[in-house]
């Protein structure tokens, strides 16, 4: 990147678009190579465009282990998560099955958001609450099925805390219900194995652009065998099964394609890699004492969130003008803005406007993690040598109210 | 990431009179705005003649509170304790939002206290 711009770690936002990945798309965006309609497959235009849709839903179930068949072009993961969660309950409620749904208060906002249409329109909603360090459990999710439960979404790992739910378990435990079970998978594809099939998912939400792809393509697979029915969001011209009308773009389609088939080729050697970067930079701040961690030593490898204690978030936010991170709570007003991930795990509201989320990619250099330390070192020793918070942190040795026990605490330049 | 003018972003980065002066702790005046994380702790010492010869600050804040501190212990010393900034001053001299002037109450708050504590501790010896 130019020089002086910050060091990128907010990858949980979005990622680069990998070089092959353009290479790929480029060709679709040309004026006569890239101009068939993918659904006009009466000439060699649309059948050209049609073959590498086709080759594209290939890569993507390939990712996650999903059959082709299954694969529906969305926007991205926001219309896939509104897609899966009214589009299967409605279905459900409109056909007498049922108005109930349960999810988690972790979930993200694409995800959250429908859930209360969903109670405006009659449902019942039941949110989850996730333990302190922001992990469920099967045995939670099991005891809040009920005969009229039509659907089950959670996320496979979580978006500030990169917490992984435990898929493959509850999918299990829900085979004997009629419940579907949407997940969100935008954050772990890619980054950790997901399997469809072997685990035995209904629904899965996938965006292109959280996986070196471009932004503005995602997908929602579908079950296809048995079939799974949804009530479409949009009416139109019958595409992607009548659940996702609109002429297809190619040229996104293609490239996310071609991301998902380069992140399947590399996804256990940059999991382990990530995994390397990520503690390097856990170890690297908890060396500077009072700092926590959010989450779980065992989630997603490319998403570490930590608590600073004794500065004010936002103080600390513009020391940091060198690292592009995510803030917990970019705002004065810590009612206003707190993070509601950190809010449900019972992070203090204190400890919650303090935190960061530092997330990596294959992209990520060591020398990167290294300088991200150091800037927030200086940082935290500038900011803390005139906190009344610090003094008296250092002087009882306590932490601050609120420190779950058991994730990470370090207080006073432990190793994490 | 927020605008901050020149003049908090100055004293943002280069705080004057920053820390507790030692040995000076009984002298202290405290403000707190809890639900914006904001708390505030001045120090002041009163020599004779009702002149105020040492400042200090502590603040867990946003930039714009400590640049409040730093610049209300500045205008502080300088007049030796006479005129005391208040948070409007503080407001219009550093050109802070206007949800910022609440923290800078807080910095008035301490400020203010601090220095009346300084006088109270000054009579009962003298
Ligand atoms: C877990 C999760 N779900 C959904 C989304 C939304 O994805 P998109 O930007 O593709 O709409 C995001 C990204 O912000 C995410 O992290």
């Amino acid at each position: 990147m130019t020089a002086d711009w910050p060091i990128y770690l907010d990858h949980a936002a979005t990622t680069p678009l990998d070089p092959q990945v353009l290479e790929a798309m480029l060709p679709w965006m040309q004026s006569m190579r890239g101009l068939g309609n993918p659904s006009s497959t009466g000439h060699c235009y649309g059948q050209h465009a049609a073959t590498a849709v086709e080759e594209a839903r290939e890569a993507v179930a390939a990712l996650v282990h999903a059959e082709p068949a299954g694969v529906v072009w969305t926007s991205g993961a926001t219309e896939a998560d509104n897609l899966a969660v009214l589009g299967a309950a409605r279905f459900a409620g409109q056909r007498g099955r049922g108005r109930h749904v349960v999810s988690c208060r972790t979930e993200h906002k694409a995800v959250l958001e429908p859930l209360k249409q969903l109670e405006r329109e009659g449902f019942e909603v039941t949110l989850l609450q996730p333990a302190a360090d922001g992990s469920l459990t099967v045995e939670q999710v099991l005891q809040a099925l009920r005969d009229d439960t039509v659907l089950v979404s959670l996320m496979h790992a979580n978006n500030e805390t990169g917490v992984v739910h435990p898929i493959a378990a509850i999918a299990e435990g829900l085979r004997d219900h009629a419940a579907v079970l949407h997940v969100d998978a935008a954050q772990s594809a890619g980054r950790l194995p997901v399997d469809v099939r072997g685990w035995g998912v209904d629904l899965l939400s996938l965006s292109a652009h959280k996986l070196h792809g471009p932004k503005g393509v995602g997908a929602l697979y579908v079950r296809s065998r048995p079939r799974l029915r949804l009530e479409p969001l949009m009416f139109g011209g019958g595409q992607e099964r009548g659940y996702r009308p609109g002429t297809l773009a190619t040229h996104q389609i293609v490239g996310f394609g071609k991301a998902c088939a380069v992140a399947a080729a590399g996804l256990d050697a940059d999991a382990a890699r990530l995994v390397d970067l990520r503690d390097r930079l856990w170890s690297g701040l908890a060396r500077q004492g009072g700092v926590q961690r959010n989450g779980r030593l065992d989630g997603a490898p490319h998403i570490l969130n930590v608590a600073f204690v004794g500065v004010h978030g936002e103080a600390l936010e513009a020391e940091l003008q060198g690292l592009a991170i995510s803030a917990g709570a970019a705002c004065s007003s810590a009612e206003a803005m707190t993070s509601h991930v950190l809010r449900a795990m019972g992070v203090a509201d204190d400890l919650a406007q303090s935190s960061f989320r530092f997330s990596l990619a294959r992209t990520t250099t060591t020398s990167e993690v290294d300088r991200a330390v150091a800037q927030t070192a200086d940082a935290l020793e500038r900011l803390r040598a005139f906190s009344p918070a610090w003094r008296r942190y250092c002087e009882t040795g306590a932490p601050m109210q609120g420190g779950a026990p058991g994730n990470g605490f370090s207080p006073g330049g432990s190793k994490g | 990431m927020r605008q901050y003018s020149p003049q908090v972003w100055e004293h943002f980065r280069h705080p004057r009179n920053a820390g507790i002066p030692v040995g000076s702790t009984e002298c202290v005046g405290r403000g707190c705005a809890a639900e914006a994380g904001v708390e505030v702790e001045f120090v002041a010492v009163m020599g004779q003649g009702d002149i105020l010869t040492a400042v200090g600050w502590e603040c867990l804040g946003c930039p714009q509170s400590i640049a409040s501190c730093s610049w209300a212990s500045e205008r502080a010393r300088q007049s030796g304790g006479v005129n005391l900034p208040s948070a409007l001053d503080m407001q219009r001299a550093l050109g802070l939002t206007s949800d910022a002037l609440s923290r800078a109450l807080v910095v008035e708050d301490a400020l203010h206290a601090a220095v009346a504590d300084a006088r109270k501790r000054r009579d009962e010896v003298t």
